[in-house]
């Protein structure tokens, strides 16, 4: 017969037991639903933190995160505030505000690197996230503008040179692509500019199979809404500035410095689940962040100009120096807040700063300002 | 009575059982709370790691690393609250910055500096509002200007609870 | 249990077994009696379960503590170069070349330690001492909690080699002290006399014990 212990026993049992599943399946009830998803958010977050990282220090870094998981879309959105948006499996995710200018070309392996628009007076720096990728150029004009725009393009992405994943760089003559190396791959960047020199010539336009790692850069003075059958097309500059389409998008984005071009070329011709182009979106973003960034650098040089001139230490020539740079300062931070659609401010806003940057070289020269 | 006291026993010995729940229950609930409690404090010092890295790195501030310009300080200074909303979509919001020279040179001042002062002044202070705050300091150079002179300081970086 | 069977009772033989001996109940499984095995097990349990909930608000601090190890670590390794990288960048005050900033100051006093450092009537040995000791008491951090020590060498000496100039500003103790040491590095090139110097300085912080 049951003793009236082991009676104990046996209730005292059941209710730890019951107490113990009850909170073990309240937890995984809880987190089963949501642990998937808070997977996939915190890989956004280790991915944004890496970038921080990058912009912070120069030194580039491989992320391997998104291996795990199949991302449809992974970019960054002009919203109030900018934020990195990913979809995966019909659900989406946005990460926290973005204050870094991030360009983001996804993939199972990333390279994040960090490039910089040298002003003179003041650096914007910004950030790449690639996965591997080419860009292929497709120039049918020869002449010194085309070279030129092609090798500034070329400098807005980073050297890949020992690490990974690559990013290449090919010209795409009609039906073939040009470059090859002893090992059949395009050249990195360092070997591509070295041999732009050397080998010029007008292509015709391509019409070479190019898988999803490629994009092509189409440089032709008819560049328009579907001149090109894929990627972006660049018009030659004038004054340092010029326009650029993105085929099977609407839009005439405006371009004033390699940071513009890198945006449209990573973000691509591809769209979002919101249908909209990714390369449109990236340069928008590029242009929130980096406009913002240029007109308060601005203004704070304004301001400071303004002190500068009136210390008793300050030498008369650095004075009348520092009332041009002012004025140019004020006339930049004006212009920073210009639609960047607009080609005639944004060519007044290239002038203002090819000017600021002579300005300040005198300053450099004269004495009265050390380099940035 | 020999049956009352083994019934008393037993209900003793479930009455510490069930307290041991209810402990057990209290504990983890405390732990989730201060795990969220830690884990708030280490967002917050990371942010905090951040933002310093960014400010003495950052050419609105410095003219190299860790070396403030005192005329970039006080251009910012001087704008006031434009300055930090200017500042904020570039860094976020809700922190503040002082600076503060440590080696006072005869016969000039190291006080807070406005307006009127500059440069006979060593002290700047940005975007500060509150009291509650979670604070780091870090040793700094502050490029005098005028002197064409490296000054030691001290950076305070701060994110409002 | 068994028990015999009472005279004029027989049993079969094929039933008879030998006598066992007769077993008496436990007093634990039914816990009659106070003061015999029953309190034993119930005190057994509750010094149980005080026990276990030691061990949980032990787990709780431990875990606890060592939160906040890790992230005070980095900060610390930071602090520790900005230190050095501040005060060798500071001006000393004096306008001579080799005696401007901290770090001139300290690879004159390595080079040629009698230099004279301008017109304030020091050598660059007692400039750099000076220097150092009055710019690391300005930090509260330091001065309150930690004691520190600079070591410059030539770039190709390490500080154990034989006949390798090494010079030392600070708490020389601390050479030997085997405890937690952060150490912060800076690299100075000189030229002085017409000759090009390479030389290292190493800053030791050690925790006040």
């Amino acid at each position: 017969m049951i003793t009236i212990y082991r009676l104990f026993q046996i209730i005292m049992s059941i209710v730890l037991s019951v107490f113990v599943l009850y909170l073990l399946i309240g937890y995984a009830g809880d987190y089963a639903g949501v642990g998937r998803s808070g997977a996939r958010q915190k890989t956004i977050n280790v991915f944004l933190q890496d970038v921080d990282n990058v912009y912070l220090s120069g030194n580039p870094v491989n992320f391997t995160g998104f291996s795990r998981d199949d991302y449809t879309s992974c970019h960054p959105r002009p919203t109030k505030p900018p934020k990195l948006w990913c979809f995966m499996e019909d659900r989406g995710y946005e990460s926290k505000q973005l204050l870094v200018p991030v360009f983001t070309r996804l993939g199972n392996d990333v390279l994040i690197t960090r490039s910089s628009l040298d002003l003179g007076w003041t650096r914007l720096d910004y950030v790449e996230a690639l996965t591997g990728m080419t860009v292929v150029f497709n120039p049918t004009e020869n002449d010194d503008d085309t070279w030129n725009l092609i090798k500034d393009i070329a400098a807005g992405f980073p050297d890949t040179s020992g690490h990974y994943p690559k990013t290449f760089f090919d010209f795409c003559d009609g039906s073939s692509l040009l470059i090859e190396d002893a090992a059949g791959a395009p050249y990195e960047r360092r070997e591509f500019l070295g041999i732009i020199d050397t080998n010029r010539d007008a292509l015709s336009v391509c019409a070479a199979p190019l898988s999803h790692n490629h994009v092509l850069v189409t440089l032709s003075p008819s560049c328009s809404q579907g001149f090109a059958n894929s990627g972006i097309c660049v018009s030659p500059p004038a004054n340092g500035v010029g326009h650029a389409y993105i085929t099977g998008c609407p839009g005439n984005y405006v371009y004033k410095d390699p940071a513009d071009l890198a945006a449209l070329i990573i973000g691509g011709d591809g769209r979002d689940v919101f249908g909209d182009c990714v390369g449109g979106e990236t340069w928008e973003f590029k242009n929130q962040l980096m406009l913002g960034s240029l007109g308060t650098a601005a203004g704070f040089m304004e301001r400071r100009c303004g002190i500068l001139k009136q210390l008793s230490e300050t030498r008369d020539e650095c004075r009348a120096r520092y009332q041009d740079f002012e004025s140019s300062m004020a006339a930049i931070g004006d212009l920073a807040g210009s639609d960047p659609y607009d080609i005639s401010a944004m060519t007044s806003l290239r002038a203002e700063l090819d000017n600021a940057r002579a300005v300040w070289d005198s300053l450099v020269n004269m004495g009265c300002e050390s380099r940035v | 009575m020999k049956a009352q006291s083994s019934i008393m026993e037993y209900l003793l010995l479930s009455v510490f059982i069930l307290l041991m729940i209810m402990s057990l229950i209290f504990f983890l609930a405390w732990w989730q709370s201060s795990q969220f409690g830690l884990e708030q404090k280490k967002l917050k010092d990371q942010r905090v790691d951040v933002l310093m890295n960014r400010f003495i790195n950052s050419p609105l501030f410095v003219t190299e690393n860790s070396v403030f310009d005192d005329s970039k300080l006080q251009a910012i200074q001087s704008l006031r609250q434009d300055a930090c909303q200017d500042l904020e979509s570039m860094f976020g919001g809700d922190w503040f910055i002082t600076i503060e020279v440590l080696n006072q040179h005869p016969g000039e001042n190291i006080g807070e500096c406005t307006a009127s002062n500059y440069p006979d002044c060593g002290y700047w202070e940005m975007c500060g509002q509150g009291e509650r705050n979670v604070s780091r300091v870090l040793p700094v150079n502050v490029y005098r200007k005028a002197e064409d002179r490296n000054d030691l300081a001290l950076l305070t970086v701060g994110v409002y609870s | 249990m068994r028990y015999p069977n009472p005279p004029g009772n027989p049993q079969s033989s094929s039933t008879m077994r030998a006598c066992s001996p007769m077993r008496i109940p436990s007093r634990a499984h039914t816990g009659t009696l106070p003061g015999t095995g029953g309190h034993t097990k119930a005190q057994t349990s509750i010094v149980l379960i005080v026990l276990l909930l030691i061990i949980f608000a032990a787990l709780g601090i431990f875990l606890l503590s060592l939160a906040r190890t890790v992230s005070q670590e980095d900060y610390m390794d930071l602090y520790a170069n900005n230190l050095m990288l501040s005060i060798m960048k500071t001006d000393t005050g004096c306008s001579d070349s080799n005696c401007k900033l901290v770090s001139d100051t300290v690879a004159c006093a390595f080079i040629l330690s009698d230099w004279p450092c301008g017109d304030s009537g020091r050598t660059c040995l007692e400039t750099a001492n000076t220097s150092l000791s009055e710019y690391m008491s300005a930090f509260d951090l330091i001065s309150r909690n930690y004691r520190y020590l600079f070591v410059v060498t030539s770039e190709f000496c390490s500080m154990t080699e034989e006949g390798c100039r090494v010079l030392t500003f600070g708490d020389t103790g601390l050479e030997s002290y085997r405890g937690k040491k952060r150490v912060a590095n800076y690299a100075i090139q000189k030229s002085m006399a017409g000759s090009q110097y390479n030389i290292k300085v190493r800053l030791y912080l050690a925790r006040n014990t």
